[in-house]
């Protein structure tokens, strides 16, 4: 089977995601040993908020580094746009307003979203969050990310190896 | 004639009682080309020429059931007669009857006695009265009533029977009889008067009183024709007259048709305007009024009618204005306020009056009406100018085409209240304004307050009414009796005219929402072209703007000509005050507001500002109708905000608001009879709701309060005392009869003030306290407010005790159940009941148990527990037998079919017959499939299904909101009762997702409505957004899911299945230090 890793939302530190190797092209395209990768999970405290009106922007500290994250909340804008009226039986936007409320600061939150980039850094498009009650959920993550890493990720791509 | 078709099968008045939906039948389902010709000068031209009129284009929609047609030609026989005496009151004045045909038919109503129905004719001709006809195509409107009065037929083209055989003899005389029945021929003296001339018009059917001399009798019923005679010397022989051309007809005579001629009034409103020869009258005296009297014709047993089918004058048109006259006809575009309002040609509004004319059963949508001698006016309103044709005592309304995209009856209640009574006495622009003002306040209130609040009662005045009275001060004109209206032919001026611009509309918030974004699009289109200034524009204040930033505009209530009526409340969502009515709210600022008022109640505010504040952008008209028009505001169109940019508020004073009730008091019975109450604490009321329709919505409010050792003793009214040490000693005895004892531990003096009523009173012990008034035991209850729809909580009830509540529920446990029912012969849970664990026993967990605790059943299962933690990555895995586990979320989901469950009693329930993940571990994509429980953790079900529904599911307040007083669950289950099975596809492609990708389906064709929808997908994205889980799965054939219909895209197809067995939570310690031995 191909491994397409690009599908798949790779559990990550901060500090290897901010290393991320940026191809230039649009949409830009991120490889982390040879792979490409789109989307990301992390794990972190929420360490700044800020709510604007369309979107709500936040920082995730997980230890390794910190990440920029960006939850848009004007879903209602994009259904208006394609057939009108829709917006308001759509629960999108009213479920990501719940989610943006559950964005404190000091929570430890679990974010999986879209890598992205903004003025040259790299942020994660939010998809979804969960606030993780259990702290011990962090532990697991860093542990999780070794392991894909050593099993998944890192090992040198089929190419690299020759091909099979 | 189509001679060569075969015959169509004979269908009779029998059969059609048996059609119970609105149904259309015809002959011949080809139409003929070319129209039968036949004899035009006879007056029994058959087959009757087809109707010129084409159906007008059905642009509006009823909402009511079309006609069905029938799929097969059929022949509809049967005699025309006249209403028959046990037809209700309104169908004998307007309707023909259609009977099966007997040997003995004849235009008596009397021979009626085989099965009939009402019927309406177009193109009728008196001489098919009594006699078999053969409707050729029709339309059958069955009773609105079952087990009432059989249907009405509209016969739409028709022929005489018995021309089949032969044809008819071409009539050359100058009148053609109405064959009512055949009158003596011999001449007496009595009846000889007669009437030659043109029907003007005809009355309703009324009561005269007789004179003196009959006292003890029976009032006479009967109808007044008024006739334009000729005066000359032949036609006051009783000779029938042998032309026209030597008459003038200038004379008006007034011939009342008393006792059986009364049923002969819907062919005389068939006569208005033909020239008619009525002889065998009696020459009578009727009173009018005090002061004047008439010579009247009296109808007798020898009446009889003809008519001049030749004569093609018409009726002269009257000089006075205040007269009534002319002739409209129209298509009808609305029918509004129990049919008392019409629309024509969406141009003209008939208003009929309702004491005179009953709205015949074919006044519908659609149909093309003819109405003679009425009123025409201008009604310049402050917002609006309408055309008014108002009906009297004289006006006749036939129907020329009938209307096959309507069926809807519009029938009045025959019990006005004190509010009929008013609107019938109120000149005809003010009862336009009134029964508008009518329908604003019932569509704006009758949810927050109850209708007898609002429409007032058979002896009390409701808002409506007294907001009215206050509007039109005195306005109302006196009432004449119909005969003095009909033979003085003065339905007086109009003494309103044009004064009418103190008449505004009240208008329901939805509509003002709708104005104010459009005068915002007006204002940002002229802006965009240049064609306003800043700061200049016509009738706007505004307070400038930059193109980068937002702009506001203030519009003063002079220049809106509306008035704002609503509720105030504070906003549950924003925590901003807000002007509330059943369509709608907008956020209404107060600069002035003292602090802790009441705001009860419902206000008038004339005097207002409303501001429009919104980013200064080009926005694109949208074609709407007028949000001010009458027919907007009868229609109740169902606006939405659309502009959600726009922030739309009013800015009033506190002195501009003005209550005009319904006054908050405890109600008089209380007041007067109960003198004893007990006192509770109210320690938790649920559900809990924040929407404030739904307080006012039917259903089960619970509430836990306990019983405080008092009772409270009222003595009266208002009728405060000066000090607590008078008011004790003046009641004394009202104490001392509560026991002695009672007396000296407590009676403390009170007061109540609750809106404007105002009670004093005194607390007194009921025994259970103990010295100085301590408490010594406390009652608690649960009170439970309009039973009856408890069946619906019970959903959670098995879900709480199976699912939520698994963890320690079972044999040996010790739980407490709080917030439960008591019942007759057991405990009955409810939405609010939770459960306490005490103790549990971890002996016997029931083998059905499945979910939540990772250490309960599954792990005692030896084939889940040696499965191994892997990653979807591990492709070897997949082609082995033993199960896999994995940690993973859901990414999207491909397919969720929901079916109606009754496998746990009465109450169906929610059951995943499948459902089909994208699973994301972090390694790579799985495609995995599940139903029943294991489907239900994936999907969150049990975590969701409590949320309440009114704040998840949120919808405008147009919306349909009466779903809305459930939980998510419960709205699921009544969605399930009602389809039986939904399938939601998700045609996106993963793991991407979007609600816009979801396709949802109902198994029994009915379409979902919109809130189904919006739930059904609240229900997947809930499912995509949430933690990771662990799952215990195994291979899966594809072809095992084939049986569901699933088309899956291209990228799932390349995915490996898997089949999932079991679903539990993650424990993220025992996980971590499972991953740190293995690295």
């Amino acid at each position: 089977m191909d491994h397409l890793l690009h599908l798949v939302h790779v559990k990550i530190l901060a500090a290897d995601l901010l290393s991320l190797t940026r191809q230039h092209t649009s949409p830009p395209a991120f490889l982390r040993c040879g792979r490409t990768v789109a989307r990301a999970e992390l794990v972190g405290i929420v360490v700044s908020r800020d709510l604007r009106e369309k979107f709500l922007s936040f920082v995730i500290d997980d230890g390794t580094g910190c990440v920029p994250c960006i939850l848009w909340l004007n879903h209602q804008y994009l259904n208006a746009s394609t057939s009108s009226g829709s917006s308001e039986f759509d629960p999108t936007t009213e479920m990501a307003l719940k989610m943006s409320e559950e964005v404190r600061v000091g929570t430890l939150l679990r974010v999986r979203g879209k890598i992205a980039t903004y003025s040259g850094a790299i942020q994660i498009t939010v998809r979804d969050v969960v606030v993780e009650k259990d702290l011990n959920s962090e532990v697991l993550h860093w542990l999780q990310c070794v392991s894909l890493a050593k099993e998944c990720y890192d090992p040198p791509p089929p190419s690299a190896q020759g091909g099979t | 004639m189509e001679a060569t078709a075969p015959a169509p099968p004979r269908f009779t008045v029998a059969d059609l009682l048996r059609l119970r939906r609105p149904t259309t039948g015809a002959s011949s389902l080809i139409c003929p080309s070319v129209p039968t010709s036949s004899s035009s000068s006879s007056s029994t031209s058959r087959p009757r020429k087809r109707h010129k009129l084409s159906a007008p284009a059905p642009t509006w929609s009823t909402g009511t059931v079309p006609f069905a047609p029938l799929s097969h030609p059929v022949l509809l026989s049967g005699t025309l007669s006249l209403p028959s005496a046990s037809s209700p009151a309104s169908c004998r004045s307007n309707c023909f009857s259609f009977s099966d045909p007997s040997p003995t038919a004849a235009a008596s109503p009397a021979s009626a006695a085989a099965a009939s129905v009402c019927c309406w004719i177009l193109d009728f001709d008196p001489a098919a009265l009594g006699r078999e006809i053969l409707v050729l195509a029709w339309n059958y409107l069955p009773s609105v009533r079952l087990h009432a009065a059989p249907g009405v037929l509209e016969v739409v083209r028709w022929r005489l029977a018995e021309e089949e055989e032969q044809a008819p003899a071409p009539k050359c005389n100058f009148l053609a009889t109405v064959p009512f029945h055949f009158p003596d021929q011999e001449p007496d003296l009595a009846t000889r008067g007669c009437a030659f001339g043109l029907v003007r018009s005809v009355s309703v059917v009324l009561s005269m009183p007789l004179a003196k001399a009959d006292a003890g009798s029976r009032d006479s019923v009967g109808f007044l024709a008024e006739i334009l005679c000729c005066g000359c010397r032949r036609c006051c022989r009783a000779t029938p007259p042998e032309d026209a051309q030597s008459h003038k007809f200038e004379t008006m005579k007034f011939v009342y048709f008393v006792d059986a001629a009364s049923m002969w009034r819907p062919v005389l409103v068939w006569l208005v305007g033909r020239l008619v020869y009525v002889s065998g009258l009696k020459k009578k005296m009727v009173s009018v009024g005090d002061k004047a009297s008439h010579t009247t014709l009296v109808s007798s047993a020898k009446t009889a009618i003809a008519w001049c089918p030749s004569y093609r004058g018409s009726l002269p048109l009257d000089s006075f204005p205040e007269k009534c006259g002319g002739d409209y006809a129209g298509v009808i575009t609305g029918i509004y306020s129990q049919g008392l309002v019409v629309e024509l040609d969406n141009t003209a509004w008939l208003l009929i009056d309702d004491q005179q004319l009953p709205p015949p059963h074919s006044l519908r949508v659609g149909a093309i009406v003819s109405v003679k001698n009425f009123r025409a006016t201008c009604l310049n309103f402050a917002w609006t100018r309408i055309v008014l044709l108002a009906t009297c005592c004289k006006t006749c309304i036939t129907v020329n085409y009938f209307s096959s995209v309507d069926s809807k009856s519009h029938l009045k209640t025959e019990n006005k209240g004190l509010l009929g009574t008013f609107v019938d006495s109120l000149e005809m622009p003010a009862r336009f304004w009134m029964l508008l003002l009518i329908s604003c306040f019932k569509q704006k209130f009758t949810k927050l307050f109850s209708d007898k609040e609002i429409l007032g009662s058979q002896n009390k005045q409701g808002v409506v009414h007294a907001y009215a009275t206050k509007i039109l001060l005195s306005k109302c004109q006196p009432q004449e009796s119909l005969i003095m209206k009909f033979c003085r032919h003065n339905c007086g001026s109009l003494s309103l005219g044009s004064k009418l611009e103190g008449f505004k509309l009240a208008i329901p918030f939805s509509n003002l929402v709708f104005k104010g974004e459009s005068l915002w699009i007006s204002s940002m289109f002229k802006l965009w072209n240049g064609s306003e200034e800043v700061g200049k524009s016509q009738g706007f204040l505004c307070d400038g703007f930059s193109y980068t930033s937002s702009t506001k505009r203030l519009i003063s209530s002079e220049d809106l000509d509306f008035v704002l009526v609503g509720s105030i409340k504070t906003s549950p969502l924003s925590g901003r005050l807000q002007l509330v009515d059943s369509t709608g709210c907008i956020d209404i600022f107060i600069p002035d507001l003292p602090p802790n008022q009441s705001l009860y109640g419902i206000y008038e505010i004339v005097d207002y500002k409303l501001a429009l504040e919104g980013p200064v952008a080009y926005v694109d008209h949208y074609d709407v109708a007028d949000p001010l028009s009458c027919k907007a505001v009868f229609q109740k169109l169902p606006y939405k905000k659309r502009l959600q940019h726009l922030n739309i508020y009013v800015i009033v004073q506190w002195r501009e608001l003005i209550h005009i009730g319904p006054s908050l008091s405890i109600p008089s019975y209380i007041n007067y009879r109960t003198r004893l109450f007990h006192l509770l604490k109210l320690s938790h009321i649920f559900p809990v709701n924040s929407n404030i329709q739904c307080q006012s919505m039917s259903g089960s409010l619970y509430a836990e309060a306990v019983i405080l050792p008092y009772v409270l003793k009222f003595i009266g009214q208002g009728e405060f005392l000066e000090d607590a040490e008078g008011f004790i000693m003046s009641h004394s005895t009202l104490v001392g009869n509560s026991g002695a004892s009672m007396a000296k531990s407590c009676n403390i003096p009170c007061s109540l003030s609750f809106g404007s009523t105002n009670l004093c009173g005194t607390l007194v012990s009921t025994g259970s306290s103990g010295s100085e008034g301590t408490v010594l035991k406390e009652t608690r209850i649960l009170l439970e407010f309009k039973a009856g729809s408890f069946m619906k909580y019970q959903v959670y009830i098995r879900g709480y005790s199976n699912k939520h509540s698994t963890v320690g529920i079972g044999p040996g446990a010790t739980v407490t159940f709080h917030r439960v029912r008591l019942k007759q012969h057991g405990l009955l849970l409810t939405s609010e009941t939770y459960i306490e664990v005490s103790s549990i026993s971890h002996a016997n967990f029931p083998e059905q148990s499945v979910i939540s605790s990772p250490k309960s059943n599954w792990l005692k299962d030896d084939s889940l527990s040696t499965a191994s933690p892997c990653l979807f990555f591990h492709q070897k895995y997949f082609t082995d037998s033993r199960p896999m586990q994995f940690h993973c979320r859901v990414a999207t989901v491909l397919v969720l079919v929901l079916n109606k469950s009754t496998n746990h009693g009465e109450t169906p329930n929610v059951r995943v017959q499948l459902a089909g993940f994208i699973l994301d571990d972090g390694s790579s994509l799985c495609c995995g499939w599940a139903d029943d429980a294991r489907a239900e953790l994936l999907l969150r079900l049990q975590e969701i299904a409590h949320l309440d529904a009114s704040v998840n599911l949120k919808l405008s307040k147009g919306g349909n909101s009466t779903n809305l007083q459930y939980t998510i669950g419960c709205c699921l289950e009544k969605m399930l009762k009602k389809h039986t099975s939904v399938t939601v596809k998700n045609c996106g492609i993963p793991p991407d997702f979007s609600c816009r990708d979801l396709d949802a389906s109902s198994v029994s064709d009915k379409v979902l409505s919109r809130l189904e929808d919006k739930l059904l997908k609240f229900i997947v994205l809930s499912a995509c957004w949430k933690g990771s889980l662990n799952v215990f799965t195994s291979a899966l054939d594809p072809d095992d899911i084939n049986g569901f219909n699933v088309e899956l895209p291209v990228p799932i197809q390349n995915m490996r299945m898997l089949w999932i067995e079991e679903v539990f939570p993650v424990d993220p310690l025992e996980e971590a230090r499972r991953l740190c031995d293995i690295l």
